[in-house]
């Protein structure tokens, strides 16, 4: 198994207007593991999280300075083409979003619009693969065509899931994926990361420590915009260094 | 008898208010003494008796006074009609109308009668108003009167008269809020009613699919009813006016829909907050210009510069094209488009955009390929709406469009529209029962259905698909 | 089956990806230009109609008059008392007066279609008008130059707006008079002054001697009626409907055809106006009345619907706490939110009355579209208001009505710019942040 790095920040800083959200966060996230971040709400785990894909440039008064390498190329760099490293880090958000199209059409729309299929066939092919690495292909497989918001929520959050693979990123940013999901939809979303990972380096932000401990390797620690600590997951919820994480963990804050 | 300065209306209501006032005074020094009387406190504070009492003395009354008011004419004229009808036993339609303005003219003093008998019916006839008038004054002081002793002497500590007074108001703003289905009525069964008497004297089949509208041929010399003999009797096929209607709403949905909509993209998704504040605004003038002015634009500036630009590339274009009425209309719409699809574009939820730019989107894509077609639901609500509003329009193709109805679709010619047409038809001195005027109401009802229809569907389809998202 | 983007190499996909970047983009670009572009049309439009409406309205702030020495001959205008007696001002021919008056200062001009063609440079009315000047202030009768107004013709000449290039037959004034205007020019006999017979004349044949008064009086006592009748009835209805309204098929109906009648065409309600109050009331054609209640009918359901947003828009935390301490529902929307929405509901109608002020196809329908020349003096005389004013000015042929429609229209759009600007005032001042 290799450690091979997929991407590191160095002193990232996240500014909303005057208010600094991320502190000088330098840290490395190793290719084909799951690593979470964990942390009490507001800690900016998300807004660290949606620098990978430079989704923060959305939102006008965002700033970010420092640099963030993936292979040799800092995605942090205001030159860089954004459409370009969406297509190679993906992106499942917090609330399931299918457009308001076909199931089909949903899957299909990344690989259209970059221009990754030249057929007919060659889309199907893809929407169909897709749908079967997020486990909905056997659900949907006879109603492809039907609108995609008539799928319950796990469903759609799965859809969601096979949209974003359907263009072969290299990396999948996952912003608390289940936390809108009951259960049952909950452990298919953890056990089809467990798959994924073969294939994608995954980084999830997650509140619930127990699926952080289920589904990942890696853990981060956030705390009001800093990284605590950083390790393997096992080391960090049997054995944290820093007293801040033990507080967490062991619920005296959050 | 009693002198016109105090039976006309506004003399009489300030009457009836001052008596009102009285009584709220009587009413409230009344209740104030009944209760040290019987050593209990009323139900209600003081006022409340005055004002209840009030009411019932100015309320019944006021409305006798305005119903009495507004009745006098129309059954003077009435009884006019039937005492000219006595005199002049084989008068016709255009002769009653005529004599009928003579007497109203005699009675203002606008003209001396042309001889005994209309001076005596004049006479009569104002005779008759005086003495309404009077009746008028008398009747309502009465029933003011009456209301205010019915009030007082209900006057006790244990009278609710707060509750009563409420209950009163509710009531009234009750009505108030029926007054919007009184006028629908009113709108629907005055269309209606002119509009049967219209299809009783001409086929409704020829009416919706008749192909030739010159109304003009309608004049008779049997004054007011047109013969039916095909002769005398005007050609009212509506299918070219009803084509001059769509097709200048046409030519300004072409104009105002992709200005309309790509301002709008570019204000929903492109321009700062800045611009936008500047630029919604400033689009929403556009549709506070009154339409008069953009009438008088097109027909005097719009109009002759297509046709001289005609001139200049060889063709024959009238300075009353549809293509000046359609252009300048479709400005005038521009706003209702941008508006509206701004609104709509812009609410839109964000998880969608979020959606599409993850994925790798351009602004571009994302725009094109997810927020429109989520927003299509409500653009053609949009749609729908300002074509409803082309149709219904007036002014600007009154004075720009033409009167003559060609069923045509090149917007180089001159074409006329319904509501043009009802104009021609009602203004100018018309009998109010010729098939002329009647036409124009058939006209009407046609145009209300159909804007109905549209504003009906728009409301409809923007609320049917509008909540899939969630 | 096989997954052709899965069996890319990292590489591959990354240059396929990079193909079509250019082109995307620059399709966002378009679409860019495409919206600023429509932008920039649509403010254009607004530009060019206000510009061409300013250009050809602005002379008409301004009156030609050219100078007429002339006697009055006072022993056939006094009476006994050394007064003017109005019988014999009303018998003499003033008109001629000015007629010949004015050809004395041309004695070359013989023959009668020439003279005719010199008078044609002075007002018809010009006659009429200097008896007026005269009745007002008798001192003037010693005057021995009176300053009269030109006829419209040359009027519109002496503001460049006829163009003296073209061949003779095409133009309203010929050469003969060219030359007399130039000869009135050396003598300096001619003048501009302002046109304050616009602003004091109600509507008149010749256009030299017609102004807006009569229009704009009329428009006032239309919007009187509507307000009086609009307003109460409109907030009652809101109160009613926010507060009182039992939910139910009653309710529905009342939302939906307030909803609906806001869509309605005007003209719609003129045939109403036409049908019921002219065919079945009987009341007086063309008066204000009538016309002012057509435009209450009209405006009623956009006053409902913007009452019912600031009621709305007032917390309810207001009404809460009233009906908390143990005011009655009808005492909590009176005495304590009406108060704090009424900003919101002047807003709305002010807004609303701006709206009824530009209409002008309802009042067409009704009568208010004669030629009337009297200031209307109640709400029940014969009136025209000042956008029909506009329509029946531009529909003449004098090049003079032209200017001095533009004229109005600029006077319509400044009271709506006032309007509306109050509007936006008074909401900003009393605007609250809850």
């Amino acid at each position: 198994m290799t450690n091979a790095t997929k991407l590191s920040t160095h002193d990232l800083d996240v500014f909303y207007g005057d208010k600094q959200a991320i502190n000088n966060i330098s840290m490395a996230i190793e290719s084909n593991k799951v690593t979470s971040f964990i942390g009490p709400s507001g800690c900016g785990k998300s807004t660290f999280l949606r620098c990978f894909n430079r989704m923060n440039d959305v939102i006008p008064s965002c700033r970010v300075d420092g640099q963030i390498i993936m292979g040799d190329q800092n995605i942090n760099d205001p030159k860089l083409d954004p459409v370009l490293l969406r297509a190679r880090v993906g992106m499942v958000f917090q609330k399931p979003n299918p457009f308001p199209k076909s199931i089909f059409e949903n899957v299909a729309y990344g690989p259209r619009i970059h221009g990754l299929v030249s057929s007919k066939s060659e889309t199907a092919d893809v929407v169909e693969d897709s749908l079967k690495r997020s486990g909905l292909w056997n659900e949907v497989h006879d109603r492809l065509y039907d609108p995609a918001t008539g799928l319950s929520g796990g469903q759609q959050q799965r859809l969601c899931i096979a949209r974003a693979i359907a263009v072969s990123p290299e990396v999948l940013l996952m912003d608390e994926p289940c936390s809108a999901l009951d259960p049952i939809a909950t452990t298919i979303i953890e056990n089809l990361i467990n798959e994924l990972q073969e294939r994608f380096t995954i980084i999830i932000v997650t509140h619930s420590m127990q699926q952080a401990a289920r589904v990942s390797q890696k853990t981060a620690y956030f705390h009001l915009g800093h990284l605590i600590e950083y390790g393997e997951t096992k080391d960090i919820f049997t054995n944290p260094k820093d007293p801040q994480t033990e507080a967490y963990i062991s619920g005296k804050i959050g | 008898m009693i002198p016109s300065a105090i039976t006309n209306i506004f003399s009489l209501t300030v009457v009836l208010f001052l008596t009102a006032l009285i009584v709220f005074f009587i009413g409230k020094s009344y209740i104030v003494g009944l209760s040290q009387s019987q050593g209990v406190r009323p139900h209600s504070l003081r006022q409340y008796y005055g004002i209840y009492a009030a009411a019932w003395t100015f309320v019944p009354a006021i409305l006798v006074l305005l119903m009495w008011t507004a009745l006098t004419q129309p059954v003077l004229t009435r009884l006019s009609q039937t005492l000219l009808l006595e005199v002049y036993p084989d008068i016709n339609g255009a002769m009653l109308q005529l004599r009928l303005a003579q007497l109203q003219n005699i009675s203002t003093g606008l003209i001396s009668a042309p001889d005994d008998t209309m001076q005596s019916i004049a006479d009569a006839q104002a005779n008759l108003r005086s003495n309404a008038n009077d009746l008028k004054f008398v009747v309502s002081l009465l029933v003011a009167f009456a209301g205010a002793i019915f009030a007082i002497r209900q006057i006790s500590p244990e009278q609710k008269a707060r509750i009563k007074w409420e209950g009163f108001l509710r009531r009234t703003f009750f009505v108030a809020a029926v007054v919007a289905i009184l006028t629908t009525i009113g709108i629907v069964s005055s269309l209606l009613f002119e509009s049967i008497r219209f299809f009783s004297q001409y086929s409704m089949i020829d009416f919706f699919f008749g192909t030739h509208w010159s109304p003009l041929k309608a004049f008779s010399s049997s004054g007011g009813q047109s013969e039916i003999d095909g002769v005398t009797q005007g050609s009212f096929g509506m299918l070219p006016v009803m084509a001059g209607t769509l097709l200048v709403a046409f030519i300004a949905m072409m104009v105002a829909v992709p200005i309309g909509l790509f301002a709008a993209i570019y204000m929903a998704e492109f321009a700062s907050a800045r611009t936008r504040n500047i630029v919604k605004p400033t689009l929403e003038v556009l549709a506070g210009v009154p339409t008069v002015v953009y009438g008088f634009f097109a027909a005097l500036t719009v109009g002759p510069f297509i046709r001289d630009l005609g001139l200049f590339a060889g063709l024959d274009i009238s300075a009353q094209s549809a293509l000046a009425a359609g252009g300048v209309m479709g400005i005038m719409i521009i706003p209702f488009i941008s508006s509206l699809s701004d609104d709509v574009i812009t609410a839109v939820p964000q998880s969608l955009r979020d959606g599409a730019l993850g994925l790798g989107s351009t602004r571009g894509e994302m725009i094109t390929k997810v927020v429109l077609p989520a927003a299509f639901p409500g653009l053609i609500g949009a749609f729908l709406l300002a074509i409803s509003r082309a149709i219904g329009e007036t002014m600007i193709v009154v004075m720009a469009a033409g009167v003559s109805a060609q069923l045509t679709i090149n917007p180089l010619d001159s074409v006329t529209t319904v509501t043009v047409q009802i104009v021609m038809l009602l203004t100018g001195d018309t009998e109010f029962d010729s098939l002329k005027t009647l036409s124009a109401f058939a006209l009407g009802i046609t145009l209300f259905v159909m804007t109905l229809l549209l504003n009906i569907s728009a409301l409809s389809i923007s609320r049917r698909m509008g909540g899939r998202y969630e | 089956m096989s997954n052709p983007i899965k069996a890319m190499s990292i590489e591959d996909r990354l240059a396929k990806i990079s193909k079509s970047l250019d082109k995307r983009h620059k399709q966002e670009k378009q679409l860019k230009i495409a919206g600023i572009t429509a932008i920039t049309l649509a403010i254009g439009f607004l530009v060019v109609l206000m510009t061409n409406i300013f250009s050809n309205g602005y002379t008409a702030l301004l009156q030609s008059e050219v100078r007429v020495n002339l006697e009055i001959p006072m022993d056939k205008l006094l009476g006994e008392d050394g007064q003017i007696d109005p019988q014999k001002s009303q018998a003499f021919n003033w008109s001629g007066l000015v007629k010949k008056s004015f050809r004395k200062g041309f004695p070359a001009v013989k023959g009668m279609s020439d003279q005719r063609m010199l008078n044609d440079l002075v007002s018809d009315n010009a006659g009429y008008e200097l008896r007026l000047a005269i009745e007002n202030d008798p001192t003037l009768i010693n005057q021995t130059a009176f300053w009269v107004k030109t006829s419209d013709d040359l009027d519109m000449l002496l503001k460049g707006r006829i163009n003296t290039a073209l061949p003779e037959k095409l133009r309203r004034i010929k050469d003969n008079q060219l030359e007399w205007i130039k000869q009135l020019e050396q003598q300096e006999d001619l003048r501009k002054v302002f046109n304050s017979t616009f602003f004091t004349n109600a509507d008149s044949r010749e256009p030299e001697s017609a102004g807006i008064l009569g229009a704009v009086v009329g428009s006032a006592m239309a919007l009187m009626v509507t307000i009086i009748i609009a307003l109460p009835l409109a907030v009652m209805a809101a109160i009613y409907l926010e507060y009182f309204a039992p939910p139910g098929r009653l309710t529905d109906f009342i939302e939906v055809n307030i909803n609906n009648l806001a869509a309605v065409p005007s003209i719609v309600f003129g045939l109403l106006g036409l049908a019921i109050f002219l065919g079945f009331f009987n009341m007086p054609r063309s008066a204000p009345l009538v016309g002012g209640m057509v435009l209450a009918l009209m405006t009623l359901p956009t006053i409902i619907i913007a009452t019912r947003a600031s009621i709305r828009a007032v917390p309810t935390s207001i009404r809460d706490a009233a009906l908390g301490v143990g005011a009655s529902r009808m005492q909590a929307a009176l005495d304590h939110v009406l108060p704090l929405a009424a900003p919101g509901i002047l807003t709305g109608t002010i807004i609303g009355i701006a709206q009824a002020l530009g209409e002008t196809a309802p009042l067409i329908m009704i009568g208010m579209v004669a030629f009337i020349v009297d200031v209307p003096t109640s709400i029940t005389d014969p009136a025209t208001a000042l956008p029909v004013q506009i329509f029946i000015w531009s529909d003449s042929a004098e090049r003079a009505f032209y200017e001095r429609s533009s004229l109005a229209i600029m006077v319509l759009l400044i009271f709506l710019i006032s309007m509306n600007l109050l509007a936006v005032l008074l909401r900003k001042r009393f605007e609250k942040r809850w």
